[in-house]
């Protein structure tokens, strides 16, 4: 009997102890946890892994997490793959994109971990 | 012959206003002074005057001052002397004007006896023009020319200085709009860089602390699932100090915010009462009794957000002040006062009795007053389109902990959270439901207060 293979959940953050963390702990739960670097190849990156969830961060250097978003929605793919803005700076969000909810995407402010595992579980789980 | 001289003279006179008017009207400088001693300049030329001033009423000291001053001898003298700073209260003819408004003339102005005795004797004048000056119609001060000479100045020369005066005003006005809007774009300048520098600074305080948490909560669940005991304590504890940790870096994030003038509130809908009670719910433990006295619902409109944040720290500074056994007690309830009925959360302690300190930059927070209205469904009495609530907090500083005298009994802790007013923003308090923000159970009642906004602003 074919095992079904675990959901993939794609990390974009610039910090690489956040990374790593994000990992340790998606993979402790169960999922197939991705790292897709920042810039401008990260659209494809995820485009490729077809995740059930992305976790984003905002603050990335030159392409923001903002940025990223739109390019994601932007892309022709039938399904709008849902987004966690995990930040530390969730005026920034508020401020540029504030209708982020309407347009399948959550915020869940750092260092808030269970915040994150409720919204994964939320996520994934519908 | 002599007509021919007269009109020769009166040409000549004629030119060199014309030249001062033209002068006047190049002036460019759009700073206040500089274009006021400008302006003196061209006109002690034009009338052969030993000084012109522009004496500039200022409120704080009650005193007129002079804020252009010709570069002329006299004028010099005038600053040396203290006489370019004229008290109202001094009286003398440059006052006099300002207060009554009417100009004056004279060429023997060391017989008038209402002259401040400096101006006649010390800086020796004899020949005076005073204009008062006035600014979008109010009444800013008093144009002056001076001269040592009698008899220097004529009624046209009067009424040459009076249209000159409104000139004056011309620039003076357009010199401080400059001012204050050159004022404005720094200080909005100075609030982007300071909401940037704030920005910047909770990512990277916030950063650290996401693999800290998240490392002891995995570290947590895994010595609790193995049983080990004593692991699952020091994880514990481990977490608990990160958790003040993340609370001290919200405070003082905020606290920077505030004195940075770019603190915020998100004003929607909030069921204070489910509020109080899912807060208490937090801090409540076996041996931290909180008695929450409050309606199943009461609706406000408040950051619901900030307010769980202050609520927190009143009932986390009551607990650790309160005796054993003692249960704190908080109270949600509504107050009319003289411009609305108010929501108010009272927070009452049986601890020992403290003074009242000043309100800590975070507890104290004036916030926007919207207009007086009625607003059916919330706080009754209340329709404010902006909202506003504030918060007293009582400190409790343990460096003045007294003892509370035996059989003494409990003492209110003054500390009550008002809050009023109202949103229409029903998105917004989806918003709220959407983040956690507030309890499931009062989404029927915003939602119903959100249908009812709706129909009444024909939305």
């Amino acid at each position: 009997m074919m095992s079904r293979s675990p959901p993939t959940i794609v990390v974009v953050d610039d910090d690489p102890d956040i990374v790593e963390f994000l990992c340790d702990y998606l993979r402790g739960m169960g999922f197939d946890a991705v790292i897709c670097r920042p810039g401008p190849q990260a659209a494809a990156c995820i485009a490729q892994h077809v995740p059930s969830l992305v976790i984003l961060d905002v603050e990335m250097g030159d392409t923001t997490g903002i940025d990223l978003f739109h390019a994601l929605r932007a892309d022709s793919v039938p399904r709008q793959v849902p987004v966690i803005f995990f930040t530390g700076t969730p005026d920034r969000l508020q401020q540029q994109l504030p209708h982020y909810h309407t347009l399948g995407a959550v915020l869940v402010v750092k260092p808030d971990i269970a915040g994150l595992a409720a919204r994964i579980h939320d996520v994934v789980h519908q | 012959m002599s007509n021919q001289i007269a009109r020769t003279g009166d040409s000549s006179t004629h030119a060199r206003r014309l030249t001062t008017l033209e002068g006047l009207l190049a002036i460019q400088s759009t700073e206040v002074r500089s274009a006021l001693d400008q302006a003196t300049d061209l006109v002690a030329t034009m009338l052969g005057a030993d000084k012109v001033d522009v004496f500039l009423y200022d409120a704080n000291s009650d005193t007129l001052v002079a804020l252009g001053t010709s570069n002329t001898p006299m004028g010099r003298q005038q600053q040396a002397l203290g006489l370019d700073r004229l008290p109202l209260s001094n009286g003398g003819k440059t006052v006099e004007v300002f207060q009554t408004g009417e100009p004056f003339l004279t060429g023997h102005l060391e017989h008038d006896p209402d002259e401040l005795p400096g101006v006649k004797e010390r800086l020796g004048v004899h020949s005076a023009l005073k204009v008062p000056l006035d600014v979008e119609g109010t009444r800013r001060g008093v144009v002056e020319v001076d001269a040592a000479q009698p008899d220097q100045f004529t009624e046209e020369d009067l009424s040459f200085l009076q249209a000159v005066t409104q000139w004056v005003g011309l620039i003076l006005h357009r010199g401080e709009l400059v001012e204050r809007v050159t004022q404005d774009v720094a200080e909005q300048a100075r609030q982007r860089t300071a909401t940037e520098l704030i920005t910047m600074l909770a990512h990277d305080l916030r950063a650290p602390l996401v693999p800290l948490q998240g490392y002891l909560g995995m570290l947590r669940e895994t010595a609790e699932r193995e049983g080990q005991d004593q692991y699952l304590q020091y994880a514990t504890r481990a977490q608990r100090s990160v958790t003040r940790l993340e609370r001290m870096l919200r405070d003082l994030l905020d606290t920077t915010r505030l004195e940075q003038g770019i603190f915020d509130l998100t004003l929607e809908p909030v069921n204070l009462a489910a509020l109080v009670r899912d807060t208490a719910d937090l801090l409540r433990s076996p041996a931290a009794t909180i008695e929450v006295r409050a309606p199943g619902v009461l609706t406000a409109v408040a950051d619901a957000a900030r307010l769980r944040q202050v609520l927190e720290n009143l009932l986390s500074n009551a607990l650790r002040f309160s005796p054993e056994g003692m249960p704190v007690i908080v109270e949600v309830g509504m107050e009319p006062r003289e411009d609305a009925t108010w929501a108010v959360v009272t927070v009452q302690d049986a601890g020992p009795d403290c003074p009242r300190p000043a309100p800590t930059a975070l507890h104290a927070l004036p916030l926007r007053w919207g207009q007086q209205g009625a607003w059916p469904g919330a706080v009754p009495g209340t329709r404010d389109r902006r909202g506003a609530w504030r918060h007293a907090h009582r400190g409790l500083d343990p460096r003045q902990r007294r003892k509370l005298p035996p059989g003494a009994p409990p003492r209110r802790a003054a500390a009550s959270l008002t809050a009023r007013g109202l949103t229409s923003a029903s998105p917004k308090a989806q918003r709220a439901l959407n983040a956690g923000r507030v309890k499931r159970h009062s989404e029927r009642q915003v939602d119903e207060w959100g249908r009812r906004r709706r129909a009444k602003d024909g939305v």
